[in-house]
């Protein structure tokens, strides 16, 4: 009963944090008419990674059309793509079709961009809820410190900048999550593996929907379920083989709904392996800027040879790894440092929790390959956002090792206290972005433009008392000043992270 | 729903004990010869075992010291060393051979062949272990960079057969100090390795030191040293010592190899005028270079899994002071490289780390192939830990190195280099029109621009005259029409300043030949045919 709780204690303090920074407006954008410019930062539609989901879910609601009207079109701009005179969205379709029911909602309450934007901060709850029960029940680590890992993830990382938007990484993250959970259950239920390997199957496939490259996030959770699918005994004088066939039967789940996207492709793009991504951007600032009729030409030619040949090389690794863990402008550990614990986590945990060697080799791969994949992508950065938004995923993982060397390392007091002032830390930055805004330009870009990058451009935001939440906005702007809100919404983070970080903490009841 | 299978315990364990069983050297030779055959066979029909600029060269030299206008030893030269030239000497002597590159690939490859069966032994000897040893072997012998370059006429594969040699027989005294053959064998191999490269160099001054940190603490520390240390020392570096007389009798400057005008040191120096040379004087970016060199070489997982298998190395044999000699033995290639670059006698470009700013960001990667065999070594030390999990963990990670190499990740970086990078032998035109119009006679050219390629031309060697050939290349700047029929020019070669750049000399040439090929930077001349 106390853990039931202490859980939706959790939950309703982190719908609460997320619903005071929710980022929006009243009304029905493109329906009803908005007194104000919809792009404008900060606000929901700053980036046009979220212009363009919406976009495409306004586009499905009203029109029925995965294809955008001009005014979409120009709105979500520039990603954007045009192919046979028609233009769509440069993104998978699955945020967008994910979002369609609280559109509708939305739109009944004059709120579209608002219900919208907070039907996706359900995966954002989800997703606390999940870290805290991998933490709890497949590492045993006892309830504080489990729901300590889901304070870290939540409130003291830059997840939560994304946690109330179309940015397709809580969506991402909740599919993953789920999906070990469910290889591990997998694992450990005898009964039920019918279940968590369609859930597996069905997780991958819904992925491919949302984000090609966080499908390759699957391999290690695939990889555990094989190999919890073989058995090898010792009988007599004869080694016996059991393989379970229902990896291989339950993957009909995964194939149908990859064919299916490759059906989407096929209508909308002429090819089951045409990409939008692939076709020619539709750029309006670059159109109206550019006057040279042979640079329009040049860039032309090169938007229509794309290919997705060298999105990740070698040659790219060292100075992703370097912008994606510790540079100022998008480190993980620049902004978060609370993670940097999770580092000796991993180390420590495989000497330690030897009973639970495939686990923790499965889970700790979900942060290397997340890592390895985007510290050798082209854009490590992911354009103008508010620390590195492609390791969301990893933000969790780290979130539960963090923990599990809080636990290893529980009766040393000045790990706590060390712990404690990397978690306020990392909370202060987290709740900067998420108080201000997600548009904050990486170092080359910043230098070049003679802004201000990573969270000094937060700051700057925040001084000038800019904030992008709506609630704020729209109650409390007349009363407190954003210095206020945010000391408010610290405090409170920080007061319920110690008080959970210096409970006595029980053993783990599996010992080891 | 499920599939039971039952395999006969005697049967499986019959079966690695075959596997166990059929793990010789005789095996290794084989798959050895084997790989060496494909890759190269591979390699000429892609029209890539003559890639490098310097490939060439090689074969260049060796051929001249056989077919030369003036034929004999005095043409190996003074900056790089003889010995993988001398061993090219046989095979260039036909022309099949030379103009393909085969040569080269002949000797790279039986240096392979002998590397492998040497790294086995070196893994074996620490390791004790058949499996690990064989282990080993594969990860050296399947790494895309090292079955380039043993197809091709470059040193590399030279200097990591003497380099594993004497390593060998060294760690073999090491731990039997009173045998002194093995001391003999490693210092003779450390000599063939000092004419090899200059890497050899620093092989042979560490396992000099080794020599001396070996007796340290010892009671009769200078009497049982010293004898050790002089009967090293005396053949290896007996190899340093000819170079450098051979350089001054020759060549009139003992250190020619460092400060004339064609020597890396010199060329360095450009770089640095330029402010593109990273690593000079600046240790962290040296070390920083060598080791993203080395990884692009080894194959990323495969040397990030290595830096475990150190660890672990050093966690067994913590207490053991002569694994320490051992490892630094291995690292030579390492500390050699690192020290060069701080010191700007070399430079590395490497796409990963080198600013896009620079002119050239693929250059001397090749440097980092000798980091293999000991990258081999601490990958395959791992597989000690005997259990499943490490097998299965060790077998995936080499399976997906190949899938990076496979869906384009990792370049072949040797390969890139050879074909895109500055190492990339440049082919002008000029070299397609001479290849279809020389007719005879005797061709002045300055081989150090690598204006065309000669392989790739008809000229025989013995008609070229280039530098080497003292008497006829000197002659040709005041008279170009007493020996050539050709002369090839590059804008600001020696050739061009000499002859083109000189007024009355240009006016002599024009006078006694035709202008038959101009293109903005290459001037090829024919002179008047008198009937």
């Amino acid at each position: 009963m106390k853990r039931l709780i202490a859980i939706l204690f959790l939950v309703v303090v982190s719908t609460i944090l997320y619903g005071l920074t929710i980022r929006g407006f009243e009304g029905n954008p493109f329906s009803d008419k908005i007194n104000r410019n919809l792009s404008e930062s900060p606000g929901p539609f700053e980036s046009s990674h979220e212009r363009a989901p919406y976009a495409l879910t306004y586009s499905l609601v009203e029109n029925g059309s995965f294809a955008l009207n001009k005014e979409l079109a120009d709105f979500a701009s520039p990603d954007t793509v045009i192919k046979d005179d028609t233009f769509y969205i440069i993104f998978p379709p699955g945020i967008s079709l994910l979002a369609m029911p609280f559109y509708n909602i939305g739109k009944a309450y004059s709120a579209a961009q608002l219900i919208t934007f907070a039907g996706m901060t359900l995966f954002a709850l989800f997703n606390l809820v999940l870290v805290y029960t991998i933490s709890k029940h497949v590492f045993s680590i006892p309830t504080n410190l489990s729901l300590f890992s889901a304070l870290i993830f939540g409130f003291a990382t830059t997840s939560w900048s994304f946690a109330s938007s179309l940015y397709q990484h809580h969506t991402t993250t909740f599919f993953v999550l789920t999906s070990f959970l469910a290889a591990w259950l997998y694992k450990t239920r005898l009964r039920t593996k019918w279940i968590w390997a369609s859930w597996i199957w069905f997780s991958l496939g819904i992925s491919v929907w949302l984000d090609y490259p966080s499908v390759i996030l699957f391999a290690p959770i695939i990889f555990f379920m094989t190999l919890s699918s073989l058995k090898l005994k010792k009988v007599g004088d004869n080694f016996k083989i059991k393989i379970i066939l229902i990896p291989l039967i339950t993957s009909v789940i995964f194939i149908s709904l990859a064919a299916f996207h490759g059906y989407y492709n096929h209508v909308n793009f002429g090819g089951w392996k045409n990409l939008a991504q692939l076709e020619p951007r539709y750029d309006t600032k670059l159109l109206n800027e550019t006057t040279d009729e042979k640079k329009l030409d040049e860039i032309a030619k090169a938007e229509k040879t794309k290919s997705i040949e060298g999105v990740a090389t070698e040659n790219q690794f060292f100075r992703g790894f370097y912008i994606l863990t510790i540079a100022p402008d998008k480190g993980v550990f620049f902004f978060s440092p609370i993670l940097l614990l999770a580092v000796l986590g991993i180390v420590q945990s495989f000497k330690v929790i030897k009973k639970k060697l495939l686990e923790l080799i499965t889970f700790s791969s979900i942060f290397f390959i997340n890592i390895f994949f985007y510290s050798s992508w082209g854009d490590p950065w992911g354009g103008w956002a508010y620390g590195p938004r492609y390791l969301i995923p990893s933000m969790a993982v780290l979130s539960i090792f963090t923990v599990i060397w809080l636990w290893i390392n529980r009766h040393n007091i000045i790990v706590r206290i060390i712990a404690s002032v990397l978690f306020i830390y990392s909370a202060a930055i987290a709740t900067l972005g998420a108080v201000t805004t997600t548009i904050t330009p990486p170092k080359v870009e910043a230098d070049f433009l003679k802004l201000k990058y990573g969270f000094f451009n937060n700051w700057e935001v925040f001084i000038n008392g800019k904030s992008g939440s709506f609630f704020y906005n729209k109650f409390l702007d007349n009363y407190v000043d954003l210095t206020q809100f945010y000391s408010i919404i610290l405090i409170f983070i920080s007061v319920y992270g110690l008080l959970l970080l210096f409970i006595k903490t029980s053993s783990r009841k599996d010992g080891n | 729903m499920e599939i039971n299978l039952s395999i006969k315990a005697k049967s499986l364990k019959g079966l690695i004990e075959t596997v166990k069983k059929n793990i010789s050297l005789r095996s290794i030779v084989i798959i050895s010869i084997v790989l060496s055959i494909i890759s190269t066979t591979y390699f000429f029909f892609n029209d890539q075992i003559v890639t490098y600029g310097d490939a060439e060269s090689h074969l260049n030299i060796a051929k001249r010291v056989v077919h030369s206008i003036t034929p004999g030893v005095a043409q190996i030269g003074g900056i790089w060393l003889p010995l993988p030239h001398m061993m090219l000497v046989p095979f260039v002597y036909f022309d099949f051979l030379w103009r393909t590159g085969l040569a080269g690939s002949i000797v790279s490859g039986v240096s392979f062949i002998v590397s492998s069966v040497f790294l086995y032994r070196i893994t074996y000897f620490l390791t004790k272990d058949k499996v690990i040893s064989f282990v080993s072997f594969i990860i050296f012998a399947s790494n895309p960079n090292i079955l380039y370059l043993q197809s091709t006429p470059m040193t590399e594969l030279v200097l990591i057969m003497f380099f594993l040699l004497s390593t060998y027989y060294f760690i073999r005294f090491i731990y039997n100090s009173e045998n002194i053959i093995y001391l003999i064998i490693a210092a003779f191999f450390g000599f063939c390795a000092s004419l090899s490269r200059y890497d050899g160099w620093f092989l042979v001054l560490f396992e000099a030191m080794a020599i001396v940190v070996l007796y340290i603490g010892k009671k009769k520390f200078w009497r049982e040293m010293e004898g050790k240390l002089f009967l090293f020392s005396t053949l290896a570096f007996l190899g340093v010592l000819l170079w450098i007389l051979w350089d001054y009798l020759i060549l009139g400057d003992p250190f020619y190899f460092t400060n004339s005008q064609f020597s890396a040191k010199t060329q360095q120096q450009n770089w640095y005028i330029r402010g593109e040379l990273p690593s000079y004087h600046n240790i962290f970016s040296a070390l920083y270079y060598y080791f993203v060199t080395s990884l692009s070489n080894s194959g990323f997982l495969i040397f990030l899994t290595s830096i475990v298998g150190l660890i672990i190395f050093l966690k067994d044999h913590f207490k053991e002071q002569k694994i320490y000699l051992v490892l630094l033995i291995l690292f030579v290639p390492f500390i050699f490289n690192v020290a060069t670059l701080f010191l700007g006698q070399s430079v590395i470009f490497i796409p990963h780390i080198t600013p896009n700013t620079f002119e050239w960001t693929l250059f001397n990667v090749r440097y980092g192939v000798m980091m293999i065999p000991v990258v081999t070594i601490l990958f395959s030390y791992l597989l000690t830990r005997r259990s499943v999990t490490t097998y299965f963990v060790l077998a995936l990670i080499f399976v997906l190195q190949f899938m990076l190499y496979f869906v384009g990740y990792s370049d072949v970086i040797t390969l890139a280099d050879g074909t895109r990078g500055l190492s990339k032998a440049e082919r002008h035109d000029a070299e397609y029109w001479l290849k279809d119009n020389y007719d005879d006679g005797l061709v002045l050219i300055d081989d150090y621009a690598r204006t065309v390629s000669i392989v790739r031309t008809k000229i025989p060697m013995q008609n070229i005259i280039y530098i080497g050939n003292r008497k006829y290349w000197e002659e040709s700047f005041n008279q170009p029409e007493k020996y050539a029929t050709w002369i090839v020019m590059q804008r600001d070669d020696a050739v061009w300043q000499g002859i083109y750049g000189k007024p009355h000399i240009q006016s002599r040439l024009f006078k006694y030949f035709n202008k038959v090929y101009t293109s903005p930077d290459i001037l090829i001349f024919r002179k008047i045919r008198t009937t």
